[in-house]
């Protein structure tokens, strides 16, 4: 107990005016309550129309509270189907759980179903039904529960990132390491990059831009971004470099001063509408209010000065951003309407000065959707291209999706969202929770969740949306997804409802699809390791690698060369798991993950990070040629869930990931801190060779590059770079910025 | 469909809680007309969730979890007055004043558990289950701040 902390707190009280202010204003809001009630109401109760309401901002406050925690802890998307499981309700039933359905069929093979709206009639009439309805809120709920999987990038401080050589096969011939991509040719946004002679770093907890001098060892340029002004608050995101252009991906939120009383005075509108059937739905064709945008820099370094060269704005919170070939294209989610003005629909936006002075809308009807979208929020994809600095920017929109995250290849981008269903699930969201008798619909399949999918096809600057459809399960992450002959691989953890008398929870299984350009499924493996749930997935052309994990780790190989007939050849059945998988060459695999043990209640426990060398050259018979086990339960690695964290470079052999150690008592597993550096042999597997410790906050990530024969140790939250030599790892200068 | 009453009085609740929520604000947000915001949305999302609400228990933990998260989207920051810079909070004691800054400077996560921990003496089981994670993450996190606001004010192992 730190005596100190509390007498700090214990001098901060709430005045005795704002306490009443506060009893006031609760007052008057439910004495507005009241007088619209028919019946004289208890305090604190509602007209039955109105509970819905707040029911609807109640919990999707709650949810928000799950998002939030999620986005603290950045947790996979696992970390939530996992949630799902444990959802504990006492039911009275019969003992036995229905029989679980057959799978969901994926969508049917109506290639025209994707279209655009015909006018704003049509959007409005969808939204007014949409938003009336009365799943709303647990449409609202789940829509806030993807919102927590969207894997936008800096969630803290601590999610930084780090530098790596392309994906496998590559043989760039410049000496300095790029950022560790899922796809060849397919760059992804990162808070550090290098160009060998410069290194770009963003500072995401503080908001600051830095541009350091490789040779000089000084700060040439930098940025701040305006985190705290009083009007907006700007947050970097992420960067791209090309060319000698940097590209600053950027979040504003703008605050409206004059919402609360917007928001005052449309609960008391509602309250007096007489019919929900009149109320008016109109369209506004600028920003939402109280939505975030994501803004687009364009610089150039031009005599040691910052040049902005474009900037444009897209409607939305930030999903994801991709380059090919100088084309930017990036990704926002955006409800259609604000809690606060939910009888406005609000269109996609953006800026683009090339284009007009000012914010664009969208046109509705250039916006897609498809027959009765579970969502009434949009996913913008917004492009430029950076040869052309005078072309416009390039924005398509699509209603009723909010994509969890992307997976692109050099010619689609694929998006995905978890629906969740589930034939008792409403019930327990909704219906229990108000006491009511339970009603289950029995059309409704057993599976809690499906992953449907949009496909994008991809040529610089257009884009266009083709496809739709879904599979059954819910999709860990971007490598979950990949893109071979024309066919899309994805492998999913399918969740399906199981209940006896005393709990409602789901049992797992696995499965992979294989969908051909319409996004219908061709080929199928499913229902493998039952029980257990992915963990971490690869595609290697025309084979597959899938880690699925209960208490001990199976890597299953899957010889995908026929798509209509996928299967599975082989399992290596070994203790821990890997969290992610490395490709090395085309027969060495590296696994970074957990070592586990018993924790003495049946369960498992993790007790180390463990690097794990894999020979997949006999598919049939993968074998963990060596690993390695480091520190205690309280070792982990940032590169076990952020492959950008991930420095590998094949050439030089080399291995280097983020280290993280706590432990209440051993003071050499607190040594542990800072990035470690292991040598990869292709015969031998991993060694460890050395820790580069750090040096400013002593848990806090850290990232390294190599810039020649010289690694850059990055802690970007402490403005500390420090230079190692690459074969004695001896501490050469440090860079304090 | 039915409603019950509560048996949550929502002027008992703010007399009860008002001093706890308001510090976990302003220990998330660190200014004063901004923790004011949060603590006076905090009361009225209870008010208007209030029939929900089932126990003592249930209402604390339901506050905590709701002022994290009107907090977290600084919501109210939003609806302050343009004109005003934001206010800091005073303290009577340069030590005090201090403390409070160092721990404003930790990350927002490595604050809120610093604060359940320290001041609303939570067990670490409890901010896990608070904070949806689990207890050697806290423990991580606890432990970082820990080390962080040791070097910055000093002080052994068993002051901080």
């Amino acid at each position: 107990m730190n005596g100190k902390y509390k007498d700090t707190f214990d001098e901060i009280k709430v005045s005795e005016e704002l306490k009443m202010n506060l009893k006031e204003k609760i007052r008057k809001e439910n004495e507005t309550m009241e007088n619209n009630t028919e019946e004289p109401m208890a305090n604190n109760q509602r007209p039955k129309r109105n509970i819905s309401t707040w029911l609807l901002v109640g919990v999707a406050a709650c949810l928000l509270v799950i998002s939030c925690f999620e986005s603290i802890t950045g947790f996979q998307s696992r970390r939530l189907a996992s949630a799902n499981t444990t959802n504990t309700t006492v039911v009275d039933e019969p003992e036995d759980p229905d029989k679980p359905d057959e799978p969901i069929q994926t969508a049917s093979g109506d290639v025209d179903k994707i279209k655009k709206f015909s006018g704003e009639e049509e959007l409005l009439a969808i939204s007014k039904e949409k938003l009336n309805s009365a799943s709303r809120w647990s449409d609202m709920i789940l829509e806030s529960a993807d919102m927590a999987t969207m894997d936008a990038v800096p969630k803290s401080a601590t999610v930084a990132t780090a530098e790596t050589t392309q994906a496998v096969g590559t043989n760039s011939s410049s000496d300095y390491s790029r950022t560790n991509v899922q796809v060849e040719d397919v760059d992804e946004e990162d808070i550090i990059k290098t160009d060998g002679k410069y290194i770009y770093v963003l500072n995401v907890s503080e908001g600051e831009f830095n541009v350091i001098d490789v040779d000089t060892q000084k700060v040439v340029v930098e940025k701040t971004f305006d985190r705290n002004n009083r009007t907006t608050s700007d947050r970097p995101l992420g960067m791209f470099l090309y060319k000698g252009k940097i590209v600053l991906i950027s979040d504003r939120s703008e605050y409206y001063f004059d919402l609360y009383e917007d928001y005052d005075y449309r609960v008391k509108n509602e309250t007096n509408e007489e019919n929900e059937e009149d109320e008016k739905f109109v369209i506004d064709r600028g920003y939402a209010r109280n939505q975030d945008r994501t803004i687009v820099e364009v610089y150039n370094i031009e005599n040691g000065e910052l040049k902005l060269e474009r900037a444009v704005g897209m409607s939305g919170y930030y999903v994801s951003s991709r380059m090919i070939d100088g084309n930017v294209y990036f990704l926002t989610n955006e409800p259609s309407y604000s809690y606060y003005t939910n009888r406005t629909i609000y269109l996609p936006t953006w800026e683009d000065e090339v284009k007009a002075e000012g914010v664009l809308s969208k046109e509705v009807n250039d916006i897609y959707y498809i027959e009765n979208p579970d969502s009434t929020s949009y996913t913008n994809i917004g492009v430029i291209n950076l040869d052309k600095p005078n072309e416009e920017m390039k924005v398509e929109s699509i209603y009723g999706f909010n994509t969890n995250s992307i997976y692109m290849s050099t010619d689609n981008l694929y998006l995905w969202k978890t629906n969740y269903t589930g034939r008792y699930r409403f019930y327990y969201l909704d219906g229990a929770i108000k006491g009511e008798e339970e009603k289950v619909d029995e059309s409704i399949p057993h599976d809690t969740s499906t992953t449907s999918f949009y496909r994008i096809s991809v040529d610089g600057m257009n884009i266009k949306v083709e496809a739709n459809g879904s599979v059954p399960g819910q999709v860990l992450n971007q490598f979950s997804l990949d893109e071979y002959n024309g066919n899309l691989r994805v492998a999913t953890t399918r969740y399906i409802e199981s209940r006896n008398k005393m709990n409602y929870s789901s049992e797992t299984n696995n499965n992979l699809y294989i969908l051909d350009k319409n996004l219908e499924t061709i080929g199928k493996i499913e229902g493998f390791e039952e029980g257990e749930k992915i963990y971490s997935v690869r595609f290697m052309g025309a084979r597959g690698f899938v880690v699925t994990f209960e208490a001990i780790d199976p890597l299953l190989t899957m010889d995908l060369s026929d798509p209509r007939d996928p299967k599975i050849v082989g399992k290596l059945e070994i203790p821990g798991v890997s969290n992610y998988m490395q490709l090395y060459d085309e027969n060495h695999i590296i696994g970074i993950g957990e070592d586990v043990g018993d924790n003495g209640h049946g369960g498992y426990t993790r007790t180390g990070l463990k690097i794990s060398y894999f020979d997949i050259s006999d598919m049939s018979n993968p074998i963990e040629v060596n690993k390695l086990i480091i520190g205690d339960s309280s070792t982990s690695s940032e590169g076990e869930y952020n492959h950008k964290a991930v420095l590998l470079s094949k050439e030089k052999g080399i291995l280097v990931i983020p280290i993280t150690s706590y432990s209440w008592d051993d003071s050499d597993t607190r040594e542990l801190n800072g990035s470690i550096v292991f040598n990869v042999d292709a015969q031998r597997g991993v060694s460890q060779k050395g820790i580069l410790k750090n040096d400013g906050r002593m848990f806090d990530t850290s990232r390294t590059i190599y810039i020649g024969d010289k690694y850059y140790k990055i802690e970007p939250n402490s403005n500390i770079i420090n230079v190692y030599d690459m074969n004695s790892l001896e501490l050469l200068s440090t860079i304090d910025y | 469909m039915q409603t019950t009453k509560s048996n949550i009085d929502i002027n008992y609740a703010i007399d009860k809680y008002s001093n706890m929520v308001y510090r976990l604000a302003v220990s998330r947000v660190g200014k004063k007309d901004i923790a004011d915001d949060v603590y006076q949305e905090v009361f009225i999302r209870l008010n208007r969730n209030i029939n929900k609400i089932e126990s003592e228990s249930h209402l604390k933990n339901w506050l905590i979890k709701v002022t994290i998260n009107c907090s977290k989207t600084e919501l109210m920051s939003k609806w302050n007055n343009i004109e005003e810079l934001p206010e800091d909070i005073k303290f009577e004691t340069e030590e005090h004043h201090e403390i409070f800054e160092e721990v404003q400077k930790l990350d927002e996560k490595y604050r809120t558990v610093i604060h359940l921990f320290y001041y609303e003496d939570m067990k670490i089981s409890e901010i896990a289950e608070m904070l949806d994670t689990n207890e050697s993450t806290i423990k991580t996190w606890l432990s970082r701040a820990r080390d962080i606001l040791r070097k910055a004010l000093g002080g052994d192992e068993n002051e901080w």
